[in-house]
């Protein structure tokens, strides 16, 4: 008997050792303690290897966690030259925006992320009304205009984005087309619509929608719009091609993925039109904030300010499309003016941030 | 049966406390869903209010018993096909038939949606024969067709080796009445083979409700998809958890159930068993049986492989170029041999708890793992990600959290398959070598061991491949940078890199399929 118990036990021993090694605590994790998590442990070794192989070249070293709201295609070069300029070893964990700052909010203290680069504004409110954020200095926050930063200084913005509708021109005259987002709720449009009820900034129109417009309207909208019959996607980039490809009229999306396209086949029959008014016509921040139980926050600084350099700038204007927010980078010609475009004025993001939730729940409810 | 019984042999305190550590973790994820359904702050009404969970648990089910009935049907006539009658090469009508099995359904979707859209590969081929336009495939019957061709599979494995093993003597019987063929199939054959249709029918049902990719692909409302949906909005929503407990709750329903109707038995025939003849075909039904062979397999394995093919060669020609997926290979082939290796561990102590020492507690915890056949995987992704962060910050977002969530999900995979090897353990074997002086551990060693390891192993081979190609647990619970086969290519197909998407598909189909030829070499039914 005792052979054969000693043999089980080892066994199980072997479970939990093994269980130990990988997760530093093994199961009976001991609560709260931030930054022991098994992961950024094994990390900042790693990254300490790396910063002493590296040492003539790097400025800053360290290691960082990136919770990306962005899509890989679109931000992983930036990050990727942030590293090599900097020697700072980066781990980035992509999932939607909305997404991530659901995680960061359940997270709390115990958040193994040290920056959250967010698409859109009111994923930054979300974790910002959580109290996640640290207050980022003045001369950051003095890079970018006003309305792309939060009031208080929790977040700042990294880019601009409009929201817009792609149009298929073959499909669509311009004589059809509504002066705001309520005018998709017209009989013409039935199985002509295509959105992404579960994109971040779809969301964040829906927020602003009900902050201007109350829930009442906005409810009735997206009940409308569902009745008509819509093609549901899981992000914008597929609208686009959707409408390139002639499958889809009319989609709802940000601005940037259409002058890709653009710019990849000038003969692409679809373009961009921008609302007259309303939430439908939100410009909107694509932004980053660093966290506050981040144990590596020279490294999350350094990273916010290299967003904000020219090079990152560029990148996101001439390979994104996005409107840069740092003065003196020139802004793709594809681009419109963003003085042209008619957002609503003075949005308040973290006001918006409240209604977030709502603004799921209704989408929800609508049926999508 | 067995000469000498263990019942009076009190169980080695090491293996029920390991056995009851085990309980505790595989319990946990059903503990935290019950936990926190019964404290939600807002009532439950409020959730049918507000939040389509009538539509969703209907979508669901609707889908559950479609799929199942279909999959049973074409599961069935391919067995009855493959196993009685007298086709070409039955063999490989066989493997081919089955083969579908390796295909995850998230790739398979993909496939379907792809070829069959407004203007997609079938409207590209069909069109010089005026095919212009078509509607597309998605929603329920798109998720339909799609499940239930990567489902019958199951069908056709469990119930053609019944069939190969039933004895006809009853069917001559029914013959010499006067029955006709198709009377004889329809009122002896089937009927006969009811365990193996409840069983496969149960497998088909589980993969249902907890498939994830399919439908979201399809964008067909179900509980899986609504619980992935609101994870992607906000995580600490209480529809998620709300959710997954009716997801949990209609998965130990359906086990329930299939349970239930397993205890009334089949009655037995004396005499010795008689192997049919395969019958001969006249020649209209024979042309009737291969094409509906064809038309199968051709939709099960030759159109997903077709149209990755041809969009790894269309983005190849187009200059696309091939990203290195090395990533992802080893982050599938890591954490699908870890937790093929810790499953075989583990379940080894249970297997031998429950067969040889026929106590209470093991009893309860054959039942108990029995029962958790088939959780739902995003149900326990999800409960394990709050457990996690709420109770075990040590491991979050750790290797270890996500190796346990596999374990949770496909232990009862190698337990199944260790159980089936036990049944050659001779109590007598264990007795005559503990009168020969041998130590317990000693008689594990030469004689348990021995006899069971290809069974042990068979059940690892199972772990692996369900691992292989699991998506929502791993979607859910990863390490930061851990990447895995199953997430690039739902990563790559969600961005529209479809050459991307293919080429990982193929890696992957290619490392699935040699577990899979292990296994189908065996008969995993004994």
């Amino acid at each position: 008997m005792n052979k054969r118990s000693t043999a089980l036990f080892m066994a199980c021993l072997l479970i939990f050792s093994a269980c130990g090694s990988a997760g530093e605590q093994g199961l009976q994790g001991e609560r709260g303690e931030k930054g022991e998590a098994g992961e950024v442990s094994q990390a900042a070794i790693e990254a300490a290897v790396d910063a002493a192989l590296a040492e003539e070249k790097a400025e800053v070293g360290g290691s960082l966690v990136i919770y990306s709201g962005r899509k890989e295609s679109l931000v992983s070069d930036v990050i990727t030259a942030f590293a090599e300029e900097t020697g700072v070893s980066v781990e980035v964990r992509y999932a939607k925006s909305a997404a991530l700052a659901g995680t960061i909010a359940l997270e709390g203290a115990i958040s193994p992320a040290d920056v959250f680069l967010s698409q859109d504004p009111v994923s930054l409110g979300i974790v910002a009304k959580e109290g996640l954020f640290d207050v980022l200095p003045q001369n950051i926050l003095d890079n970018v205009p006003k309305w792309a930063v939060d009031q208080r200084g929790y977040w700042v913005g990294t880019s601009g984005r409009s929201r817009a509708l792609v149009v298929d021109t073959r499909d669509v005259m311009d004589s059809e087309l509504p002066k705001d987002i309520y005018g998709l709720n017209d009989e013409k449009f039935r199985g002509r619509l295509g959105l992404a009820p579960t994109n971040s900034s779809f969301i964040a129109m829906v927020s602003c929608m009900i902050e201007q417009d109350g829930e009442e309207k906005v409810a009735e909208w997206l009940t409308a719009i569902n009745d008509l019959g819509y093609t549901e996607y899981p992000k914008n980039s597929p609208q686009v091609a959707a409408a390139d490809a002639g499958e889809l009229d009319i989609g709802m999306i940000n601005h940037y993925y259409t002058l890709r396209t653009l710019a990849e086949n000038g003969d692409s029959p679809i373009k961009n039109v921008f609302l007259d008014s309303g939430c439908g016509a939100m410009v909107m921040p694509a932004g980053a904030g660093i966290l506050s139980s981040s144990q590596n926050k020279t490294a999350a600084m350094a990273f916010i300010e290299y967003l904000h350099s020219n090079s990152a700038q560029e990148h996101f204007t001439n390979t994104v499309f996005e409107f840069p927010l740092v003065a003196g980078v020139t802004p793709n010609e594809l681009l419109p003016s963003i003085d042209t475009l008619n957002s609503p004025e003075d949005l308040n993001w973290s006001a918006l941030a409240l209604w977030q939730e709502k603004a799921v729940e209704l989408i929800a409810k609508a049926g999508f | 049966m067995n000469q000498y019984s263990l019942k009076d042999v009190k169980t080695p305190k090491i293996l029920f406390f390991s056995n009851i550590i085990i309980l505790f973790v595989f319990l946990m994820p059903i503990g935290y869903l019950v936990y926190r359904f019964i404290n939600f702050s807002r009532s439950y009404t409020s959730f049918f209010n507000s939040w389509n969970v009538l539509d969703l648990l209907g979508n669901t089910f609707f889908l559950f018993l479609t799929v199942v009935v279909l999959s049973l049907i074409i599961g069935l006539a391919v067995s009855i096909i493959t196993v009685r009658f007298d086709i070409y090469r039955p063999k490989i009508f066989f493997t081919l038939s089955v083969l579908p099995l390796v295909i995850p359904s998230y790739i398979g979707a993909l496939t379907y949606v792809s070829a069959f859209s407004p203007k997609g590969l079938f409207v590209q081929i069909f069109s010089i024969f005026g095919v212009s336009e078509i509607s597309g495939i998605e929603g329920f019957f798109g998720s339909c067709v799609v499940l239930t061709l990567f489902t019958y599979p199951y069908v056709v494995l469990i119930c053609s080796s019944a069939l190969r093993n039933l004895d006809s003597t009853v069917e001559d019987a029914a013959r010499s009445l006067g029955k006709n063929k198709f009377q004889i199939y329809t009122q002896v054959v089937i009927p006969r083979l009811k365990k193996p249709i409840i069983f496969s029918s149960l497998l088909v049902g589980l993969y249902v409700i907890s498939d994830f990719g399919a439908v979201s692909l399809m964008r067909y409302s179900t509980l899986t998809k609504a619980i992935y949906s609101y994870y992607e909005l906000k995580i600490d929503g209480d529809p998620v958890i709300f959710y997954s407990s009716l997801l949990i709750v209609m998965a130990l329903l359906i086990s329930f159930v299939q349970r239930g109707t397993e205890l009334s038995n089949s009655s037995k025939i004396s005499g010795t068993p008689r192997i049919p003849e395969r019958s001969q075909l006249r020649l209209k039904s024979k042309f009737f049986v291969y094409l509906f062979l064809t038309v199968v397999i051709i939709l099960g394995l030759i159109l997903p492989i077709s149209v990755l093919s041809y969009w790894l060669v269309r983005g190849l020609m187009s200059g696309n170029s091939v990203r290195a997926v090395f990533g992802g290979v080893v982050g599938s082939l890591s954490t699908s041999l870890i937790a093929a290796i810790f499953s075989v561990i583990i379940a080894t102590p249970i297997i031998i708890m429950v067969a040889q020492y026929k106590s209470k507690f093991g009893n309860f915890l054959e039942r108990i793992m029995l029962a958790l056949y088939g959780l739902p995987h995003i149900a326990v992704g999800v409960s394990i990600l709050f457990i996690t962060i709420k109770i075990f910050p040590g491991i979050y977002q750790s290797f270890t959290a996500l190796i346990v969530s596999y374990l949770i999900v496909f232990l009862p995979q190698a337990i199944g398959a260790g159980q089936a090897s036990m049944e050659q353990v001779k109590f007598s074997y264990l007795d005559a070598s503990n009168g020969l002086g041998n130590s317990k551990f000693q008689t594990f060693y030469k004689i348990t061991l021995p006899l069971i390891y290809r069974g042990l192993f068979a059940g690892g081979a199972l772990v692996f491949l369900s691992t292989m190609k699991e998506l929502p647990q791993t979607l859910l619970l990863r390490p930061t940078g851990l990447n895995t086969m199953a997430v690039d290519i739902w990563s790559y197909a969600s961005e529209g890199l479809f050459t991307q998407a293919a080429f990982s598909s193929f890696i992957l189909l290619a490392i699935s399929a040699i577990p899979t030829y292990i296994l189908s070499t065996r008969n995993l039914t004994k």
